[in-house]
């Protein structure tokens, strides 16, 4: 009791002691792009021109290109580069050509005649069937180093593969050869490489996925949902995905079971708790260098529903992608779909909410975001470790809240691995901080816990702890998603 | 039943059928036909009628509807499309002018003026004569014509609200709103509101002869009607518009009719017809209600997309005739076409408005949008280009269902390069050989337009000039269906031969470098 209320007013205190409380323009600062009346930037894709000019696709199946993207909003003049395409979402830049992955094919697009207007459409493959459902989204990465696309096909509807490849990923070269890559695809919102090349894309909460998440595509895996084993027998498939499709995942399980009996089943890398950091995971970006603050190679992953970028930690553990969760901002203009980081420090982030509402209020929106130079107080990673987790910050931490077990808590659950729509939020339990050692250095904090699951998101709210000058954390939830638990 | 019978407090309202004799059986023929007529002569596609389908092409025209009392009414005209102003009472003769010779007096209002229709003999004149006249308000007397245009008039109402997925049980809620009808016809704005409502109408229908009547009930969402308290059709459910039939024996005398009826959201719809001995086709109920307010109209418009600048604009989406994979072009020559990127193939040309995004460009975008415009000549969906053993192999033909998204035999779409005006040269590849289709519109009164097929490479290939039920050389062009004139120019002769599903037209065509066929589209729509 007495040390609950010594720490009641080292808050107290800590809480006069600062100025006003500190919010996320004290750290980033957005700038909305202003479009001009006619044009319905409902965006789709975003890449960079070679000229300096960001094109932007849209739903509606234009590309727009911004001028002075980098430059006040003012000298900002959004032009016409080309219409009639089948809602692409995914453009990347690359050897001459502007790549658009559309519903229906990917396509390598030009200004030949340099008159600012594309004219030439080259397919380079429509290998993948479409049947006019509206779900059926493909988006498209950035090439990978051994100079692939990664497209991944959302099913027809949420339970249904109808047409060949709906539920899958394919990668698509530059020769206009289908390679069919992994199957399990429900629901995709973007997909794009982390620093190391490694290829992630995030699915949506419904069948076979309780929330959405962020999920690591590698060759051959399988990403949950069944529907897209109806293909095996194309001879495609059964080239390059072996003769037999993998075990069929028992519904009502959970993921660490079925992990056991379907060998290629790759668990969420990061899931992304549904209505807590959003409702519908979408496209991210990386800063790949320090001018978007101390956040280098960390995926800022979009909701659509909640217009919000949550930093994804990841790290390895046995092999596996994991890693935690943290809101990083909040505030955009429309629904978050695709996002781009432009080396000079700025990070582009489109969207619209048409067909599924959104928080940010608009139609459709484009926003640059800048550092404004000031570090927030986050934390900064999220390791696993056999008996806990390990905290780095980004600023020095106060040794007293930051040793203190009641500066944190933790709660732990999952979800259920299911054929039907979505899942509550399942087998709760409540893991216990057993000793919090503040590091030498003062940046970084080893948790010991006990009651560590595996496969369960685990909840860690670091409310008590105080940076150096008493400030709190940013955003002091962190959701740690641990398929592994490492043996040392 | 017990219930309506001992509280019914509303005046019965007059049968109409039993009024009407011969003479007006006899109009209720005419108007009949006039009314399959004005679908036939496709006025239905700019001019709107009450309860008819959205005339979309009309939108963009600025087409004159045929609602509220227009007949014998003076409206404003030029002579001579921009001419000089004038007056001209909507009459036979004005009507019939206005067919025969529509740049004569061009409502001032339009766009443009009426392209010529097909033609129309005198007899069918009267039949459309007669029909539009019956769309006018007021201009029927009482109990002669109504056997066409159908009313239930002085029937009764109540509005109830609430959001059910089924029919509720009425009698247990209480309306928020009752009365009588002026309009006696069954309207679903009787609500006065778009969402969450209930309603029931009741009244009463005197049939002359004793007899068994078929009733057809559409609704979006679910209604149900009751003759003499029988459920004749059920049509409940949240859902589009869906037509349901049903018969019941109707005694001659008094029949009551009890409509009930609920929408959920979104977009609503009410349409009542009954036919039997002596009725041809009697509207009992229609809408009102604006289209475009709710999610789900009937046809989606609101978002022409229109080529601008003397430039071509495409259109690559979902587009209802084509498969998954139609890629709609729209010239400012007012042609247009819908190319298949599965069938490699022009699979449908028509005049006039181009398409509307409004499908796919709200809410989620589930569909196939429908092309605007006019003058529609849906061709074969089949591959244009194949190779063939010989001039007798059957033509290979494409899986056409909904889920089918199949694709020409030995073919692969390449794209498509944009030339002057944005114009699309269509890609193509069939080997080595590489096909470039590319078509050069016309602008007229009927705007027609040129195809140009380049092949580049080698091997001997079909070309599908046509394929359709009736193909038949007139002069030096072919008459392909209805209303297509075809003229080709190729190096070797075109081949008539009978195909599954009809008359095939093929070109075979020999390429050693390169080959050139043209074909020319013209509307013949006499």
């Amino acid at each position: 009791m007495m040390k609950k209320l010594t720490l009641i007013a080292g808050l107290l205190l800590a809480g006069f002691t600062t100025q006003a409380q500190p919010k996320q323009e004290d750290y980033y600062k957005f700038t909305r792009i202003p479009l001009p009346e006619n044009v319905v930037l409902e965006a789709g894709g975003i890449a960079m021109l070679p000229n300096g000019n960001l094109a932007v696709s849209t739903r509606r199946g234009d590309i727009y290109t911004v001028s002075n993207p980098l430059g006040k909003a003012d000298d900002m003049k959004v032009k016409l580069f080309a219409r009639g395409l089948h809602e692409p979402l995914g453009i990347h830049w690359s050897d001459g050509w502007l790549y658009a992955t559309q519903r229906c094919e990917v396509t390598r697009i030009k200004d030949e005649d340099g008159d600012g207007r594309a004219d030439v459409f080259e397919t380079l493959t429509d290998g993948w069937g479409i049947n006019g459902d509206y779900h059926e989204y493909a988006f498209g990465s950035q090439f990978d180093p051994e100079g692939n696309m990664w497209v991944v096909l959302c099913l027809t509807g949420s339970f249904n593969s109808n047409t060949p490849y709906r539920g899958w990923c394919v990668r698509v070269n530059k020769k206009g050869e289908m390679i069919p890559t992994a199957s399990g695809i429900r629901s995709p919102g973007g997909i794009g490489l982390n620093h190391l090349g490694d290829v992630f894309y995030s699915d949506n909460q419904g069948p076979w996925n309780g929330s959405s998440s962020l999920k690591h595509l590698k060759a051959g895996s399988f990403q949950s949902h069944p529907a897209s084993y109806k293909w095996w027998d194309l001879p495609l498939v059964k080239k390059h995905m072996g003769p037999n499709p993998p075990v069929v995942p028992n519904s009502k399980s959970r993921i660490p079971v079925e992990r056991e009996r379907v060998k290629e089943y790759v668990p969420p890398a990061c899931v992304l708790p549904h209505a807590k950091l959003g409702n519908s995971t979408s496209g991210f970006a990386f800063a790949n260098n320090e001018k978007f603050g101390p956040f280098k190679n960390q995926l800022l992953v979009s909701d659509q529903s909640h217009s919000n970028v949550s930093r994804v930690v990841l790290e390895k553990v046995n092999g596996v992608y994991q890693g935690a969760a943290i809101l990083f901002m909040t505030g955009f203009g429309s629904g978050n779909i695709p996002s781009y980081y432009d080396p000079s420090g700025a990070l582009f982030v489109g969207g619209s909410d048409r067909g599924w509402g959104a928080r940010g209020g608009k139609r459709f929106a484009l926003d640059r975001v800048n550092w404004t130079g000031k570090v927030p107080f986050e934390i900064h990673e999220m390791r696993a470790k056999p008996d806990g987790f390990e905290l780095t910050f980004t600023h020095e931490i106060d040794p007293k809240t930051a040793g203190d077990v009641a500066s944190y808590t933790m709660k732990a659950w999952t979800y259920i691995l299911q054929s039907s729509y979505g899942s509550p939020e399942v087998d709760h339990v409540t893991p216990k901080v057993t000793a919090a050692t503040v590091a030498a250095d003062k940046k970084s904090v080893r948790l010991k816990i006990d009651g560590l699951v595996k496969g369960h998101v685990h909840h860690l709210v670091s409310g008590g702890i105080r940076s150096k000058d008493g400030l709190p954390l940013l955003h002091p939830n962190a959701y740690y998603t641990l398929n592994e638990i490492p043996k040392k | 039943m017990k219930t309506r019978c001992t509280n019914r407090v509303w005046l019965p309202i007059l049968a109409v059928v039993s009024l009407a004799g011969h003479l007006a059986a006899a109009d209720a023929e005419l108007i009949a036909k006039g009314r399959e007529l004005f679908q036939a002569k496709i006025c239905t596609t700019c001019h709107q009628v009450p309860g008819g389908p959205p005339a979309l092409a009309g939108v963009a025209m600025k087409a004159p509807k045929f609602e509220g009392n227009f007949w014998g009414q003076d409206r404003d005209v030029t002579l001579g499309f921009g001419g000089k102003d004038a007056k001209a009472k909507f009459d036979e003769a004005y009507f019939i002018e206005s067919i025969r010779n529509p740049i004569a007096k061009v409502v001032k209002s339009a766009a443009a003026p009426m392209p010529p229709p097909p033609a129309v003999n005198d007899e069918e004149m009267k039949a459309l004569v007669a029909y539009v006249k019956s769309l006018s308000d007021g201009t029927t007397p009482a109990g002669a014509g109504i056997v066409a245009k159908g009313a239930l008039k002085n029937f009764q109402y109540r509005v109830y609200n609430g959001s059910w997925s089924n029919l509720p049980d009425f009698e247990k809620l209480k309306p928020v709103k009752s009365g009588k009808a002026e309009s006696g016809i069954a309207d679903t704005n009787l609500s006065e509101t778009r969402d969450n409502f209930g309603l029931v109408i009741e009244g009463e229908l005197e049939v002359k002869t004793k007899g068994k009547y078929t009733f057809n009930l559409g609704s979006d969402d679910g209604s149900r009607l009751l003759v003499n308290g029988v459920p004749v059709v059920v049509n409940d459910g949240v859902h589009g518009v869906v037509n349901k039939n049903g018969t019941a024996t109707l005694d001659a005398g008094v029949n009551l009719i009890r409509i009930e009826y609920f929408e959920k959201s979104g977009g609503e719809h009410l349409s009542l017809d009954m036919s039997g001995p002596g009725i041809k086709k009697l509207q009992l109920a229609h809408n009102t209600a604006p289209q475009g307010g709710g999610n789900k109209p009937a046809i989606a418009t609101g978002n022409p997309i229109v080529p601008e600048n003397n430039e071509a604009v495409m259109y690559r989406n979902f587009i209802e005739g084509a498969s998954p994979r139609g890629i709609g072009v729209g010239y400012p020559e007012n042609v247009n076409i819908c190319f298949d990127a599965n069938a490699l193939n022009i699979v449908m040309t028509w005049h006039g408005a181009f398409m509307d995004g409004a499908k796919h460009w709200n809410g989620r975008g589930q569909g196939f949008q429908p092309p605007s415009g006019h003058y529609m000549i849906k061709l074969k969906r089949a591959q244009a280009i194949a190779v063939l053993p010989d001039a007798k192999a059957p033509w290979p033909e494409l899986k056409l269902g909904d889920n089918d998204d199949d694709r020409a035999k030995g073919l692969r779409f390449r794209g498509y390069r944009l030339v002057e005006g944005r114009r699309p040269v269509f890609k193509y590849t069939a080997g080595e050989t590489v096909i470039e289709d590319y078509v050069t519109p016309e602008a007229g009164a009927l705007p027609a337009f040129t195809r140009q097929l380049t092949l580049t490479g080698s091997g001997k290939y079909y070309y599908l000039a046509a394929a359709d039920g009736f193909i038949e050389k007139q002069g030096n062009s072919w008459k392909v269906g209805k209303n297509l004139k075809l003229t080709l120019d190729s190096p070797d002769a075109p081949i008539l031969r009978d195909g599954a599903n009809g008359k095939e037209l093929l070109v075979p065509v020999i390429v050693d470098g390169k080959a050139i066929l043209r074909a020319k589209y013209e509307w013949d729509l006499n």
